[in-house]
């Protein structure tokens, strides 16, 4: 009898397919109206003997329907979960590239380096207006009436006391004076300036530059150079060599032009460097005493440097780019290829 | 300014420098070498010997040349039409290196031709240093060149020139005798100049000079010249210098400026009557040297006599009185004055000459001294001159040499180097300075030192700046580095950068018409006193219509979707202010084939903006949006002014069709906010407040309005209704149809109450709900579905 139903039961708990059938079956013959319910009612009228006996054999079929039916149930569950996934297959080839992102525009990428450079040093960073007077951007620079650069031909002037700035020397200058009595300074300026150019693959009326002044007492010059090197180094790769070459701006004496060893070549020459293995990136120099004295710094006590970058040229190095005229087009397909951290 | 390595080989021993080493040296000491001419032909520019020529069957201008080289004789087509048999030419031979061509093999019209009869044109001789046979034919060498050897010590192209680069302060240099000076410095050399003393006995002059205190002028009359060719040593320097022998006199002119830095003039004094003057009051016509009629204005500086003007001073003398092959006597003149007089005459008349040039240089103040005594030994020497006369000049200004004091110690702490006090002093005796006690006599040409930093910059440029050290100042920390201003800049790229918009910049300066396009503008724009164009004569009020103009570039190059931003000052007649401009085209993301589109429209850029805004500090209950129904760029009702409180921060809204058709792009949402007054305003400081501990309930009400009910009074009036209770509300469905009505709208809203404080009951929520619901009816007269 008990054979009969363990035969039976088994075979249909086997033929399960979903989880219903298998409550199904669970009720049926575990339920309290199931088969083995009446062989238990039948027990009354055997032996005690008997009864042991039956009464085991009854619960050690109940417990292996239970088990078998759990397993079935874990083995229902995992079809059902493998069915699942299998209809959620999807095609993974299919592009998805729509949650684009933007990105700085190479200049300020650029600018933004070198900020974040300087402020590392302890620099702080100061920008004014591109209104300049020319009180700022010539005469504190210590650039005479009569000179050259002050011609109108290069300077896009407002009037005759207003202009364009035409480097960020007129920012230094101006922070000179407002700090004059507040000394130390170490500051970086940057901003776009303007001159009175022709557009070309070389030359714009606006460009970006950087500036940076030190101000304090016993600053000398191989302190220059150690803070370029560094900051050539943070741009260009840690093995950039530096070198200064003599030569002249009204507002610093001594004034040198920075190279940098050739990025492209690595300082063996090529087209680029033409054949010398360096490339100029910015003038620097000792800030003149004339300077100093004209925003009412005791030049004797105080000693000071100052330096300034063509943020375009920088750009135009690490990138490649051959063409300043690309920053100012602002063809979208050229600003997305400096999407990327580097 | 241009230097020959043969010249300078005149006066230094260079052996052990080769063209690059020369290179170096100059730039390293200041004279960046911008370029180094050769004329190196590599042995492929021969002598050659025309042996027969005669004319080519197919052509009436070609000749078919038999020409001897010495170790064969070449068969050579040549289109010149001075070729002939016996002449000395030069031949470049197959694979010489011309600057226009390389020789090769090849058949000119059927005949073969082995290599090129050349005229100096086509070794790169600039044309304005030959006469036109040179330029028109090919160069006849002298019946004495000897056949195979290299031509170009015949042809004086066997030099090297170097280009330097002069910086403004250094233009003594351009002095020849200067030069010398200084490259007696850089190579540690000996060199002394003398500048000859006229020992002939002189004659009293009749001449007179006049001129105002802060000129010069002298005059000194010389007779009885002969005209002919100057020497060979006059005319292979000027050939350096690309200046035309004339004859001479004007030679003589040309190389005593050369030398000394001074422009002089040399006039026929036939021509000349009476006093040499100096007059800026002339205005009338005047016929120069080249030939040209100019027109001279008041404040124009002339040279004059007593009748008539003689030259346009330091720019060019007159074709009058100019020296000619007649001329028996001259009178030199020597002339200073102010260069900005100079350079706007020569500006003017458009005329630049060696003279001008020259004059607007520092010269040295000795020079027109020099000057004189040059030209009147060269024109003993080299012009046979007889009488010499006194020269008669104008008051001189007393020469006073600046001396400064040379401390090395001082030069040291400034420099950061380890020099020892010979070799700082060294320096100086290199340069030939006069030393006395520490003190510094600088030379009177050197006007470029004035302070005793100059002097540390003539010791570390000679002694190298590869020996200063390398070291960083002490640090100053600081507790402010980045300005405010320029951290939200910072913030705000990277929000917008994150939300998929691309960062530009343009140009300052615009046109007029872009200006009338601007923003929110209070002042008028600033126009340029002199712009360069049209196109950018203003500066400009605000960024958007720049904007829109890359935006029409992208979209007419079939670039879709593009959303970009632009930070940047605008400036008026009054301020400058830093502005934010947004615009935001075709879709935010697209994939198409699964639907999941979104469209860049007013309510894209309103999540944005608020997104921001709130980031940025500024709690969203400080944002107010108001509709302006009158921005001319914008369409009239999908624009909101934005304020944080009462403050106005600026615009955002969807682009007017007639401005969308005006720039040629499609529909876009465009915004433009001050982040100076923004920056300005007080941001919230990051507020932790716990979560609320108590379950939040979602009750949802679908009402119907008029159609003008905006949802910020709805919102208003739950937000009035509810209070605290209110934890937010979310629209999630709008309907408008014909059958609720063609005036009515239905709006269905998402209410989420959740209290601080407690748990909110049953009967709580229920009393809510009909509170809002009662009020929504009675303020908005809104029907509850
Ligand atoms: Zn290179």
């Amino acid at each position: 009898m008990l054979q009969k139903i363990q035969l039976e039961a088994l075979e249909k708990i086997m033929q399960c397919q979903n989880n219903t059938q298998l409550n199904e079956i669970k009720v049926l013959y575990l339920g309290k109206k199931g088969p083995l319910q009446e062989v238990m009612q039948q027990l009354k009228t055997l032996s005690v003997e008997e009864k042991k006996e039956v009464g085991k054999k009854v619960n050690e079929l109940k417990s292996l329907l239970e088990s078998t039916i759990e397993t079935k149930r874990i083995q229902l569950n995992e079809i059902a979960l493998q069915q699942q996934l299998e209809n959620e297959k999807i095609d993974l080839t299919l592009e998805a590239d729509y949650y684009e992102q933007g990105n700085l525009h190479p200049l300020i990428k650029i600018q933004t380096e070198l900020e974040d450079i300087f402020i590392a040093m302890g620099y702080d960073v100061a920008k004014i207006g591109e209104v300049e007077l020319d009180l700022y951007n010539f005469e504190r620079a210590n650039i005479p009436h009569d000179h050259p650069a002050r011609d109108m031909q290069d300077t896009f002037y407002i009037d005759d006391e207003k202009l364009l700035r035409t480097h960020t020397t007129a920012v230094q200058m101006r922070y000179l004076e407002e700090h004059a009595n507040n000394l130390p300074i170490q500051v970086v300026c940057p901003g776009k300036v303007y001159r009175r150019d022709d557009d070309d693959a070389t030359h714009s009326h606006q460009f970006m530059q950087i500036e940076g002044l030190v101000v304090k007492e016993n600053v000398k010059m191989s302190d220059l150079k150690g803070t370029l090197l560094l900051m050539a180094q943070k741009m260009f790769g840690e093995n950039q060599k530096i070198r200064f070459r003599p030569s002249y701006f009204q507002f610093t004496e001594p004034s040198v032009e920075v190279d940098v060893s050739c990025p492209f070549c690595g300082g063996k020459g090529c087209n680029v460097c033409k054949q010398t293995g360096w490339i100029e990136i910015l003038g620097a120099g000792m800030v003149h005493p004339k300077v100093l004295e004209m925003a009412g710094i005791d030049s004797t006590k105080y000693s000071g440097f100052a330096f300034g970058a063509g943020i375009d040229r920088i750009a135009m190095l690490r990138y490649g780019v051959e063409d300043i005229r690309h920053f100012f087009t602002n063809d979208i397909r050229f600003l997305k290829s400096f999407n990327r951290f580097d | 300014m241009l230097v020959s390595r043969k010249y300078i080989e005149q006066y230094f021993n260079l052996e052990n420098y080769t063209n690059d080493a020369i290179a170096e040296a100059l730039t390293t000491s200041g004279f960046e070498v911008e370029g180094v001419i050769a004329y190196d032909f590599k042995n492929k520019l021969v002598v050659g010997e025309v042996l027969t020529c005669e004319k080519h069957p197919d052509s009436d201008h070609l000749h078919i040349c038999t020409v001897d080289v010495a170790i064969e004789q070449l068969q050579i087509v040549c289109g010149a039409k001075n070729v002939a048999v016996g002449q000395k030419v030069i031949v470049a031979l197959v694979g010489c290196e011309l600057p226009q061509l390389k020789i090769t093999k090849s058949k000119v019209r059927g005949i073969e031709s082995s290599g090129m009869l050349c005229s100096l044109v086509e070794l790169g001789v600039p044309e304005s240093t030959l006469t036109d046979e040179q330029k028109n034919g090919i160069e006849i060498l002298k019946s004495d060149a000897i056949i195979g050897d290299i031509a170009n010590k015949y042809i004086g192209l066997d030099d090297v020139i170097f280009e330097l680069g002069v910086t403004p302060n250094r233009s003594d240099v351009v002095a020849l005798n200067n030069l010398l000076k200084e490259l007696a410095a850089i190579f540690n050399q000996q060199i002394n100049i003398e500048i000859p003393t006229v020992t002939t006995n002189l004659i009293d002059t009749p001449l007179k000079v006049a001129c105002s205190e802060n000129r010069y002028i002298s005059a000194q009359k010389i007779e009885n010249i002969t005209i002919k060719d100057s020497s060979e040593h006059i005319q292979s320097l000027l050939k350096t210098y690309n200046i035309k022998s004339i004859n001479n006199i004007v030679d003589i002119s040309n190389y005593v400026a050369l030398l000394t830095g001074q422009p002089n003039h040399i006039y026929d004094a036939e021509f000349v009557k009476g006093s040499l003057r100096i007059v800026d009051d002339y205005e009338g016509e005047f016929v120069a040297l080249d030939g040209n009629t100019y027109n001279i204005v008041k404040g124009d500086l002339m040279i004059f006599d007593d009748e008539k003007p003689l030259g346009i001073a330091g720019i060019m003398g007159g074709e009058y009185s100019k020296v000619t092959e007649n001329t028996k006597n001259v009178i030199i003149e020597v002339a200073n004055f102010e260069r900005m007089k100079i350079r706007n005459t020569s500006r003017r008349l458009n005329i630049t000459s060696e003279s001008s040039i020259k004059y607007q240089k520092n010269i040295d103040p000795q020079a027109s001294d020099y000057a004189s005594r040059y030209i009147v030994d060269l024109l003993i020497k080299e012009a046979d001159a007889k009488n010499v006369y006194n020269k008669i000049e104008s008051s001189q200004k007393q020469i006073n040499l600046t001396t400064l004091k040379l401390d090395y110690q001082r030069l040291n702490n400034h420099l950061g180097s380890h020099f020892s006090k010979e070799e700082v002093f060294s320096v100086m005796k290199r340069l030939d300075f006069e030393i006395k006690n520490d003190e510094i006599t600088i030379p009177s040409y050197r006007s470029d030192i004035t302070v005793a930093e100059d002097l540390y910059e003539e010791v570390i440029r000679l002694l190298g700046y590869d020996h200063l050290p390398t070291t960083l100042p002490t640090v100053s920390a600081s507790n402010k580095s980045l300005p405010l201003i320029q951290k939200m800049q910072r913030n705000i790229s990277q929000f917008l950068n994150k939300n998929g918009i691309q960062q530009a910049m343009t140009y300052t300066l615009i046109s007029d018409e872009l200006n009338s396009f601007a923003l929110n503008v209070k002042e008028d724009a600033i126009s340029l006193a002199s712009p360069l164009s049209d196109d950018r004569k203003i500066i400009r009020r605000s960024i958007l219509p720049s904007l829109l103009e890359v935006l029409a570039y992208n979209e007419s190059r079939s670039v879709e979707n593009c959303s970009l931003y632009e930070i940047s000052d605008v400036t008026d007649k009054e301020s400058s202010e830093n502005r934010l401009s947004i615009v935001l085209s075709g879709n935010k993301y697209a994939n198409k084939w699964n639907n999941h589109v979104v469209t860049n429209d007013f309510y894209v850029m309103k999540s944005l903006i608020t997104q921001m805004l709130v980031q940025l500090g500024y709690d969203k209950q400080r944002i107010v949006y108001q509709a302006n129904t009158n921005q001319s760029l914008m369409h009239p009702y999908q624009c909101v002014d934005v304020y944080i409180g009462r403050d106005f921060i600026g615009t955002f809204g969807t682009i007017h069709p007639t401005i969308s058709k005006k720039f040629i792009v499609s529909k876009c949402v465009l915004a433009e906010l001050n982040l100076t007054k923004l920056e300005s305003l007080k941001v919230g400081k990051i507020k932790y407040t716990p979560v609320s501990r108590y379950q939040s309930v979602k009750r949802d009400i679908a009402i119907l309005v008029d159609k003008s009910v905006t949802y910020g009074a709805i919102k208003s009036v739950i937000e009035k209704t509810g209070k605290s209770l209110i934890k937010s509300l979310e629209v999630f469905d709008i309907y408008e149809g014909e059958n609720i009505g063609s005036d009515k709208k239905s709006m269905a809203i998402r209410i989420t109450l959740q209290s601080q404080t407690e748990t909110l009951d049953n009967h709580t929520i229920q009393s809510l709900m009909e509170n809002i619901t009662t009020t929504l009816t009675t303020q908005l007269n809104a029907q509850i579905r």
